[in-house]
């Protein structure tokens, strides 16, 4: 509802050029937002394939938390509610956080619209790490062996891009952007050539792997993503003026005593272990990192104070939507998350975009 | 080709397996693009009825189960099965084998690795590919009981299927080079679904149906063509390789399969030079794989593939997939409706 106040003007420009942005005041956009998660967070435990009446719900939930009894529920239905609906939502609910959270912070120190967590190799490298450990077996951490993998590989391929892309201790932002171009090509060719090794069942744990989904939701992997979430939630919006600053200009952020350097430094690797804890648990799932500050930007300006805090409620939203979708509207079948995400998204950004153009003759 | 529709629809009614109809017409609509192609190459349907006079009448008429049945799986779990009334059948060939035993009414949900009989899938609940399943979807249609591949997952869905009290028993891939291994999967199924007598005359039959048939193109075998099994996957050629029911069948029924030649020993993407190198006189492939070349002109027409003798007479042999790429109670019958085309 905020961004569709945010594009609502569409009458013409009034004769006074000046950008009459209507913004969304912060205080109304993370309230709304709140309101938002909290509805998909309810809504995501009580809608299903499986009928289970809402008391029931409630009855199973209280239990775990220590209220009341969940006897008088069937067996299965309290499968459903605490051993599905819940876990999924929940990692949904931080995946979601995660990704427009890191995808928010990298489009900050880039100061470029473009940049989400695959530019940065977090997304390739998690992929090629999982890849390795599904073809060649490697790691003896059981069904940890692949999570593990994609983390090290997240975090191993971003910090070989901001190396690549240093210099005499200067890191140049196009020189990173087109190295880490450069990288995930390469990074993407090892995953073609390791996939023509795979026989048949690794191949199909690797499709399911690269298409990001929540089906394999479990409490511990809940535990692992909200904790690496929490980790940038308590990090990376401490870093929200310097990022404001950044946003002037490299020489006018230094000049105004900013570390750009170090700042750069702490915010990739911030994000390479959000990023890889999320992909880690839950595949890749593309366009959030991107799309949701993009929306928050449009419905309440770039001021990354409130921009890191909405991105992490938009994006948490759009995810437990998105999971909602895609495990009722085919059911019983499972929809795969990426097109829920990138197809549905897409083409609401898509729309978003052409709207805005029409509004105010241009964007950016 | 082999599946021309007349030759098929002759073969079926000839098994007395005209109480399942919707075989007859799945035969008869999806064969129906190919007839073109096939007619140059068109055995006799006369001779495919000669051969398969022993074939049994399918399904049976199940008896009552005896239950509870507890079996060791295939991941070596105790299972106990208390109640078949509402099966989970998640692989394709475990839900022809229920069909065919007479619990076609039992299934509650298949998966899309499911292709026969069409006329019972038809009517089923699909719970999507079975390495990406719904935990949700699946409780929804209150399974009793959950027959699965070892693949089936994601691991959290058999979880909680397990957690809400279902049953769940892993039965084997058995899709080797061993056409007998079809026997061993019919028991398995047996025994986990509490009818391990009946399920034991089944594979006795459908044991002797394969040996005869073996037995039978082994003795009108006077070539042996070589033959290529083809899926296509956009652009590429996939063969399969020698641990492959579709290779095992080939050379039962008196071919050399291309990956022996070509010592593929699991499936691999080919180089269009290295099928030509081969020169296949027959091409198989299946109903789903040929759809997705854009039928069987363009099957015809990708490189590597345009270029062998078998491409250049048209000798293009569709299969139903589960009768080609794995064993079952129809496995004598791929068999034979191979070597007829072999040897025609």
């Amino acid at each position: 509802m905020a961004i569709a106040n945010a594009t609502a003007p569409a009458r013409p420009l009034p004769a006074r050029v000046e950008p009459t942005v209507r913004r969304v005041p912060a205080p109304v956009l993370l309230v709304a937002l709140g309101v938002a998660v909290v509805v998909l967070i309810v809504a995501s435990v009580s809608i299903g394939e499986f009928h289970v009446h809402w008391l029931d719900v409630v009855r199973v939930i209280g239990a775990h938390l220590g209220i009341g009894s969940d006897d008088s529920v069937p067996i299965a239905a309290r499968t459903v509610v605490w051993q599905v609906r819940v876990p999924r939502t929940l990692l949904a609910l931080t995946v979601g956080a995660g990704l427009a959270l890191a995808g928010a912070a990298l489009q900050g120190i880039f100061r470029n619209p473009l940049a989400d967590p695959g530019i940065v190799g977090v997304s390739s490298g998690a992929a090629l790490g999982a890849v390795v450990s599904i073809v060649l077996g490697v790691g003896s951490l059981g069904s940890w062996s692949t999570p593990f993998a994609a983390f090290l590989g997240a975090l191993a391929v971003s910090i070989l891009i901001y190396r690549f892309a240093r210099r005499n201790g200067r890191t140049e932002v196009v020189t990173l952007i087109l190295t880490g171009i450069a990288l995930n090509a390469i990074v993407a060719a090892c995953i073609g050539f390791l996939t023509t090794q795979a026989n048949d069942q690794q191949l199909r744990s690797i499709v399911f792997w690269n298409l990001g989904s929540f089906a394999n939701a479990r409490w511990r992997y809940v535990a692992i993503s909200s904790t690496l979430v929490a980790f940038g939630l308590l990090t990376l919006p401490r870093l929200a003026r310097r990022l404001d600053l950044l946003a002037l200009g490299e020489r006018e952020a230094r000049h105004l005593g900013v570390e750009t350097d170090e700042l750069r430094r702490a915010v990739i690797v911030i994000a390479a272990v959000v990023v890889g804890g999320c992909v880690a648990v839950s595949g890749i799932i593309a366009f959030v990192g991107l799309v949701v500050p993009h929306l928050v930007r449009l419905a309440a300006g770039p001021g990354h104070r409130l921009l890191l805090p909405a991105s992490a409620l938009g994006g948490a939203a759009l995810l437990m939507l998105a999971d909602l979708g895609a495990r009722t509207v085919v059911a019983p079948k499972e929809l795969p998350l990426g097109v829920v995400t990138s197809g549905f998204g897409g083409v609401f950004f898509l729309w978003l975009l052409l709207s805005v153009r029409r509004a105010q003759g241009g964007w950016g | 080709m082999i599946l021309s529709s007349l030759s098929l629809a002759a073969l079926i009614s000839a098994c007395g397996k005209t109480d399942d109809p919707g075989a007859a017409k799945t035969a008869a609509t999806t064969t129906a693009p190919v007839a073109a192609v096939t007619s140059t190459s068109l055995v006799t349907s006369t001779s495919l009825v000669a051969t398969t006079t022993t074939a049994p009448t399918w399904p049976l008429t199940a008896p009552a189960a005896k239950l509870p049945a507890t079996v060791t799986d295939a991941n070596g779990a105790s299972v106990t099965v208390t109640s078949i009334d509402r099966i989970a059948s998640l692989q394709g060939d475990i839900t022809e084998i229920l069909w065919t035993l007479g619990l076609g009414d039992k299934i509650a949900v298949v998966d899309t690795t499911a292709t026969y009989p069409d006329s019972m899938l038809k009517s089923k609940p699909n719970a999507g590919f079975f390495r990406t399943l719904s935990a949700e979807g699946l409780l929804a249609q209150k399974p009793t009981l959950a027959l699965v591949h070892p693949g089936a997952g994601p691991a959290a869905v058999i979880d909680a299927l397990k957690a809400a009290g279902v049953p769940v028993v892993v039965i084997p891939e058995l899709n080797g080079t061993d056409l007998l291994e079809a026997s061993k999967k019919i028991k398995l199924v047996g025994d986990a679904v509490g009818l391990s007598d009946h399920a034991a005359k089944l594979a006795a039959q459908v044991e002797a149906d394969i040996n005869s048939a073996v037995a039978e193109a082994k003795a009108a075998a006077t070539t042996s063509p070589v033959a290529a099994y083809i899926v296509p996957r956009g652009t590429q050629v996939f063969l399969t390789g020698l641990d492959s029911p579709s290779n095992a069948i080939i050379a039962a029924a008196g071919g050399t399969s291309a990956a022996k030649l070509l010592n593929l020993k699991t499936a691999a993407a080919l180089t269009p030079e290295s099928l030509i190198g081969v020169q296949p006189a027959f091409l198989v492939s299946t109903f789903t794989g040929v759809a997705q070349a854009g039928g069987d002109a363009a099957f015809l027409a990708i490189a590597g593939i345009a270029e062998t003798p078998a491409a250049k007479s048209k000798k293009l042999l569709v299969f139903d997939d589960s009768l080609i790429q794995q064993f079952g109670p129809r496995t004598g019958q791929a068999v034979r409706q191979l070597s007829a085309k072999f040897q025609g």
